[in-house]
């Protein structure tokens, strides 16, 4: 019943992925206008700025797994966290490698040592050492534990590396969504506001199937235990 | 009084032991046999409470081991598999600060007795590190035994000990632990027919007591309640130690300052010598790459060299705040950091002919070096299980620290007037920042890692 339910629960968000992502592409592509200096390469930002929201919102979700996790020693918290890492560290590649493009494009290098690019680059690897440690310690009765301290020290030091930004001076465009009088023009706005919504849809979606995964591969490991343990025991 | 009840103990994704129940009186002894791998250390280790079963209980006088009680501790005796001796210490001196962290009454007069019982008066004075293996486990078995504890749990009591001492086992507990519950592993059988009471035999995951009667307990002697040990008595005894047995063991602080003086001159030589850069940028640069690369280097063996002694085991056991023990770690490591960035500092000013030698990088300093090392501190307890210690500490330890080393670098050019002075202030607060952060942090989780 619970596997059915799972089942349908899968085809149901598959295909709700299937449309909003749809709709951005086609919102991406054909219905937001060119830009005038920029020419089709600020269309990057429609895949760009909703990586680098996905990539804040997949380490704030593995501090909060992490915190769960050491209150309630429940591995569907550790689950949690671990798939989350992992999407934080895809969408903070996709974020720098299409800040890289366009940078070449505009800036005309491939990297500036801009700080927030170098910060978004400091905070891909505090995830890669959480991931790191996860492959590195095999005692898996100790592993969530010891992940669950280094991914709440991680997102707490997200902050700080964001202001000692702050202190320096950014090349950095200042946020032009909110910004009063220099907003992007509407159909802009809209096909951002869509392809944000749509990256979250799929955001969702691969963190229950990486949570289902991670499920399924201890369960694997358990049984496989089991087996080994009964070919060693004697026959009664 | 020890009571576990319906214990299964799972290591990974198998079950070692399932469903052992067995309660020890006071004064009863008892003798946990089986093959190799078959779940008796296992066992022990989570009676004491460093290991956690996956369902039953254990109760020690009605209190689990595993408890935010710290006091419960103080009534649990442990010898595991290797002594928790520290090789740099006397073996008066080991038995003194396990009498600290125990908050003992008349510590002095135990420690005596204790050292007389064991064998151990005429070598008192010597280095554990000087002794044979049978001394370091009659020495062991005294520490385990120093806090009359009203549970004993000995791994392999007998292991390294000549006949004759393995004779004197059982005078040993009757003299300091006389109404202990007792509970031993051992593949000697000379060492059960002396000792125990009852044998519990382990096989297929399950403990066997065949011939299970309870002994006849006479009334017992009231213990006197020992102190409470508190969190700054209990960190500033373990950064003692620590800071004695760097004193006598020379490990870290001299190859530390080498090496770092090392990479100051290969990178001067490639900035100034070779790309020709300004030598108050490269002198600025390197100080600060050179002081993140000690402490991350300082910070591999520091909780490292104690779990691979075994004496981790034995601060955990120890009935103290377990943040005591991160601080204590924490501090040393902050101390001999800023030791070598001072070197450092003095080194490069006079490499480079850079005034660096002033009160704000000092201060700069002295404020980085501790947040640095509350970091690595932190990070240095989380790979004490993993492989790869060496690079994964640096891996997780060098990105936090970037806005360390940023407010570090900013500090200096406006010393060095590079920047203007006005812009040093805020550099400063973000150190002030970086530092309460990064220690908060490892108090609060610092006891997590040990669970």
């Amino acid at each position: 019943m619970q596997s059915r339910l799972q089942n349908v629960t899968t085809g149901l968000s598959f295909l709700l992925l299937l449309l909003v992502m749809g709709l951005a592409l086609f919102a991406m592509f054909l219905f937001a206008p060119a830009e005038r200096v920029q020419g089709d390469v600020y269309r990057l930002l429609f895949v760009h700025v909703p990586s680098a929201w996905l990539a804040f919102l997949a380490f704030g979700v593995v501090a909060f797994g992490s915190v769960l996790y050491l209150i309630r020693e429940s591995s569907r918290w550790d689950r949690l966290a671990v798939a989350s890492a992992e999407l934080g560290v895809l969408f903070t590649t996709l974020a720098l490698a299409t800040g890289s493009i366009w940078g070449r494009n505009v800036w005309g290098v491939w990297w500036q040592w801009d700080p927030r690019l170098t910060t978004t680059l400091v905070m891909w690897f505090i995830y890669a050492g959480y991931l790191a440690l996860r492959a590195y310690i095999d005692d898996s009765a100790i592993k969530p534990r010891m992940a669950a301290v280094a991914g709440i020290v991680g997102v707490l030091s997200v902050p700080l590396v964001w202001f000692s930004v702050e202190w320096w001076r950014s090349l950095h465009p200042t946020p032009s969504v909110t910004s009063p009088g220099g907003g992007l023009p509407g159909e802009m706005l809209l096909t951002l506001l869509i392809c944000v919504a749509a990256f979250t849809v799929l955001y969702g979606v691969l963190l229950r199937q990486r949570m289902l995964l991670e499920q399924a591969s201890s369960l694997t490991a358990a049984l496989i235990e089991r087996l080994h343990t009964r070919s060693e025991s004697p026959p009664q | 009084m020890l009571t576990a009840k319906d214990l299964t103990i799972r290591r990974g994704h198998r079950d070692i032991l399932q469903n052992v129940t067995f309660t020890v009186q006071p004064g009863e002894r008892i003798a946990i046999l089986g093959s190799n791998g078959s779940g008796k250390t296992t066992l022990l280790r989570t009676i004491a409470g460093l290991l956690r079963p996956r369902t039953g209980t254990i109760h020690i006088n009605g209190v689990p081991p595993v408890s935010s009680n710290h006091g419960v501790r103080r009534t649990v005796g442990f010898l595991g598999h290797h002594p928790h001796l520290y090789p740099y210490l006397t073996a008066r001196e080991n038995l003194q600060i396990q009498a600290r962290l125990f908050g003992m009454h008349d510590p002095d007069l135990r420690i005596e007795t204790t050292l007389t019982t064991v064998g151990m008066t005429v070598s008192a004075n010597r280095h554990v590190r000087e002794f044979s293996r049978g001394m370091q486990q009659r020495l062991g078995l005294g520490l385990a035994m120093l806090h009359s504890p009203s549970v004993l749990l000995l791994d392999e009591p007998d292991a390294g000990l000549d006949p004759e001492a393995i004779e004197d086992l059982p005078n040993i507990i009757a003299t300091l632990c006389p109404h202990s519950a007792v509970v031993f592993s051992t593949h000697n059988d000379r060492v059960v027919t002396a000792l125990a009471d009852q044998v519990g035999r382990v096989a297929q995951a399950k403990v066997h007591f065949p011939n299970r009667a309870a002994k006849e307990i006479g009334p017992l002697p009231a213990n006197k309640t020992p102190r409470q040990t508190g969190f700054f008595s209990a960190a500033t005894t373990l950064f003692v130690k620590d800071a004695r047995i760097e004193w006598r063991a020379r490990e870290q602080v001299p190859t530390l300052l080498i090496f770092t003086l090392l990479i100051a001159l290969v990178f001067d030589m490639a900035f100034i010598a070779v790309v020709k850069t300004e030598a108050a940028a490269v002198a600025t640069g390197v100080l600060w790459t050179s002081v993140l690369l000690a402490a991350t280097l300082g910070g591999t063996r520091l909780f490292g060299a104690e779990h691979e002694r075994g004496t981790l085991d034995g601060l955990l056991l120890a009935p103290i705040d377990p943040s005591s023990i991160y601080v204590a770690k924490f501090l040393v490591l902050s101390i001999e950091t800023f030791f070598v960035g001072a070197m450092q500092l003095a080194f490069v000013s006079l490499l480079l002919n850079v005034p660096l030698l002033q009160g704000s990088t000092i201060g700069a300093l002295a404020l980085s070096t501790t947040a640095i090392s509350a970091v690595i501190a932190l990070h240095s307890s989380l790979i004490i299980n993993a492989r790869a210690r060496e690079v994964l500490l640096p891996l997780l330890s060098i990105p936090i620290a970037l806005p360390v080393v940023l407010a570090g670098v900013g500090a200096t050019l406006s010393t060095l007037e590079i920047t203007p002075a006005a812009q040093q202030w805020p550099w400063f607060g973000l150190l002030t920042i970086t530092t309460a952060v990064f220690l908060s942090i490892g108090v609060v989780l610092y006891p997590y890692t040990t669970r």
